[in-house]
């Protein structure tokens, strides 16, 4: 049985599933709990061909919420356990991850975006951006990173276990239907040959010795008998997660420096935003692009600065305003009128879209739904 | 209840044609066969959950349905018709409502098995008059092939592929149908596509009957199967000539077989037809076949004998 990774570095040509998959196996996950969702499921069929060469376990469960359940369970017995999916099984998840924020479980599930709400479409959207930032009955303690192609699945599923075994928080990895089903090429590494460092996974339950004898007692809470009893778990979690949220926070601006507009947008949108500030530098006008790989922690302090100086903003999202909501928020002292959006939920933006866009907010037009 | 097929043939169909099942589906013919067994004068409100039945019949902007059709999430048909039958009975308490309706559920194994259980047993153990038929093509089609509570040991699926380390899905099915009459409900009938006066009959008697039922039909899938797309009522029939799918009733909680199958064939027979147990064949998976053999041979002696077919 082979136990290690097959290549140092590898350039390859493969699906957003594929790339996930083996990023997971790279990071050391041990097992995958998973339910067929599209468009998530070619993860779970390129992981349970790949597990069994590398001693890795797959288990298929009768819902998401029993997955999110059975990841947890593994997780308690020491494994570095994760689960991915989309949509409505994302609104499912939302019951496991909350008891892993409660009661401070690691956890990683790759969200691939799909249209909403409920069914929709299997394709493609933004739509899941406050589900996988606040989606839970609580204060939303998770990580979500919101990806742009496929060397950042790989990168940032790597990421995502490091920072849930680090600090103990679930986290999520924001892709979409696009990054999922397209090909493209990147380069998959062995974390060992650039000298990353992997977070060690420790069980809970099942260890040699007697509890609160032989060795310490563990004790995670999900219930609170009185209401005081509660708020003293609950304000010390914040604390531990505002802590670990400026040492995980991230974004990835271009161009914003005296930038007479900035577009702001996250995930596989931000492409085009990228390739439109291009195409507008070609004609003369200077556009800037700024966008959290952090949703959630969000950016604001790097958004505050990287657009203090700019007259105007255009939010673009394939969502009805989920990602403003978070920009407006951070950004709550500017004049309403600085902001102009594109809102296209469920639908992909190009970047012929948004220099178009941005040629009309220059003369005096305004993009807003 | 004496049928001929040429009358059938002359019914208006509710699931009509100009769907986008695949050619040799056998989902679109357990709903035809089921609905033929509507009584004239009576309306039907069906309901699906997200499935290759619903994706395929209700392509925007058409719909192949004659009924009212109500497309559900994943995990709560049986919910949602629930809530449509609860209301319907009150409505016509009240005198709003007039005309006799029926409430049927088309549900693939995935959301019937597995996700959609919980609403499943809900709706039986209320008693809703609803019938509630599982189009049973033994894994997750819509979404790749992959495994389901319905699957038996050994199939491959897209996860619990074969190879060094695995020989398919490591665990047999679970018995839905007898767990659907452990609800004791006045109805419940496992039947196939190829035996069109069997699912027909069962159907009418589900439909007659005065509080929830269950149908379990057998629909098989050449994509998922692996076999040509002409064979599948070929195939199913052959499913029930190796017994590891009887035809049977549960009516009033008397245990009835509806085909007593007189030469017993081998299940080996039944998987070599298909694609998704090639690989038990071959000598690394060697005791496989055997462990299905026992599992449906331990099955199919339980039901001789809960049917009083034993001496």
């Amino acid at each position: 049985m082979q136990r290690t990774l097959p290549f140092s570095e590898n350039r390859v040509f493969v699906t957003g599933n594929e790339a996930v998959a083996w990023a997971a196996l790279a990071a050391g996950a041990d097992i995958m709990f998973g339910y067929p969702i599209t468009p998530q499921n070619e993860i779970m069929h390129y992981w349970t061909r790949l597990a069994p060469a590398y001693g890795k376990k797959f288990l298929q469960t009768e819902d998401e919420l029993s997955a999110g359940f059975t990841t947890i369970g593994g997780v308690l017995a020491g494994r570095k356990a994760f689960s991915a999916t989309a949509g409505p099984g994302t609104v499912l998840f939302q019951e496991p991850v909350t008891m892993a924020e409660m009661m401070r479980i690691p956890m990683v599930v790759i969200i691939q975006q799909r249209g909403g709400p409920s069914t929709a479409t299997v394709i493609y959207s933004q739509q899941e951006v406050n589900l996988a930032a606040f989606g839970g009955n609580g204060e939303g303690w998770r990580v979500v990173y919101s990806t742009a192609n496929h060397q950042e699945l790989y990168d940032y599923t790597i990421k995502a276990f490091n920072v849930a075994w680090t600090y103990r928080f679930p986290v999520f990895v924001l892709g979409d239907g696009y990054q999922a089903k397209m090909r493209e090429s990147l380069v998959m590494y062995d974390p060992a040959s650039r000298g990353m460092e992997l977070a060690p996974a420790e069980a809970v339950v099942g260890k040699p010795g007697r509890p609160g004898s032989s060795r310490p007692a563990v004790h995670l809470r999900n219930a609170f008998s009185v209401e005081e009893e509660l708020y003293e778990s609950i304000m010390p979690g914040e604390e531990e997660f505002r802590s670990m949220a400026r040492r995980v926070v991230e974004h990835d601006e271009e161009g914003t420096r005296g930038a007479e507009l900035v577009i702001i947008s996250h995930g596989v949108v931000s492409r085009a935003a990228v390739a439109a500030i291009k195409r507008l530098k070609e004609k003369g006008i200077k556009a800037g692009y700024f966008r959290p790989v952090t949703i959630r922690p969000f950016p604001e302090e790097a958004l505050q600065r990287a657009v203090a100086l700019c007259p105007r903003l255009l939010v673009v999202e394939s969502a009805l305003g989920q990602l403003a909501r978070l920009v407006k928020e951070a950004l709550f002292n500017r004049p309403v009128e600085s902001f102009d959006t594109i809102f296209r939920p469920g639908v992909g933006i190009t970047a012929e879209e948004l220099v178009e866009a941005v040629i009309k907010i220059r003369q005096g037009g305004t993009t807003c739904v | 209840m004496a049928v001929k097929l040429s009358e059938l043939t002359k019914q208006r169909e509710l699931l009509t044609g100009g769907h986008r099942l695949c050619a040799g589906c056998g989902a679109s013919v357990a709903v035809r066969q089921v609905l033929h067994a509507v009584p004239k004068d009576t309306s039907v409100v069906t309901c699906c959950p997200t499935g290759c039945l619903e994706v395929s019949t209700t392509i925007y902007p058409y719909n192949a349905w004659r009924t009212g059709f109500i497309h559900s999430a994943f995990e709560n048909a049986a919910s949602t018709m629930s809530g449509v039958e609860t209301a319907y009975r009150a409505l016509k308490k009240k005198g709003k409502v007039s005309g006799d309706f029926r409430f049927v559920v088309f549900g693939g194994d995935g959301g019937t098995y597995d996700i959609g259980f919980q609403a499943l047993s809900g709706m039986l153990e209320r008693g809703h008059r609803v019938l509630y038929v599982c189009y049973n093509n033994e894994a997750y089609m819509n979404t790749g092939i992959q495994r389901s509570g319905a699957t038996q040991l050994g199939t491959w699926t897209t996860t619990s592929p074969y190879g060094e380390q695995s020989f398919g899905k490591g665990q047999n099915r679970k018995d839905l149908t007898a767990i659907a009459a452990a609800h004791n409900i006045p109805y419940v009938g496992q039947a196939a596509v190829h035996n069109w006066r069997d699912t027909f009959t069962k159907a009418g008697k589900a439909l007659q009957a005065e509080g929830a039922a269950f149908l379990n039909i057998l629909a098989p899938c050449h994509r998922g199967w692996r076999y040509p797309m002409e064979k599948t009522i070929e195939i199913s029939k052959m499913a029930t000539e190796v017994c590891i799918w009887p035809l049977y009733e549960v009516e009033n909680g008397k245990w009835r077989l509806t085909y007593r199958v007189r030469n017993k064939k081998p299940v080996r027979d039944y998987l070599k037809m298909q694609g998704r147990f090639a690989h038990l064949f071959r000598p690394e998976n060697e005791g496989v076949i055997e462990q299905l053999q026992e599992f449906t041979d331990r099955q199919w002696e339980s039901l001789l004998e809960r049917c009083g077919e034993k001496a």
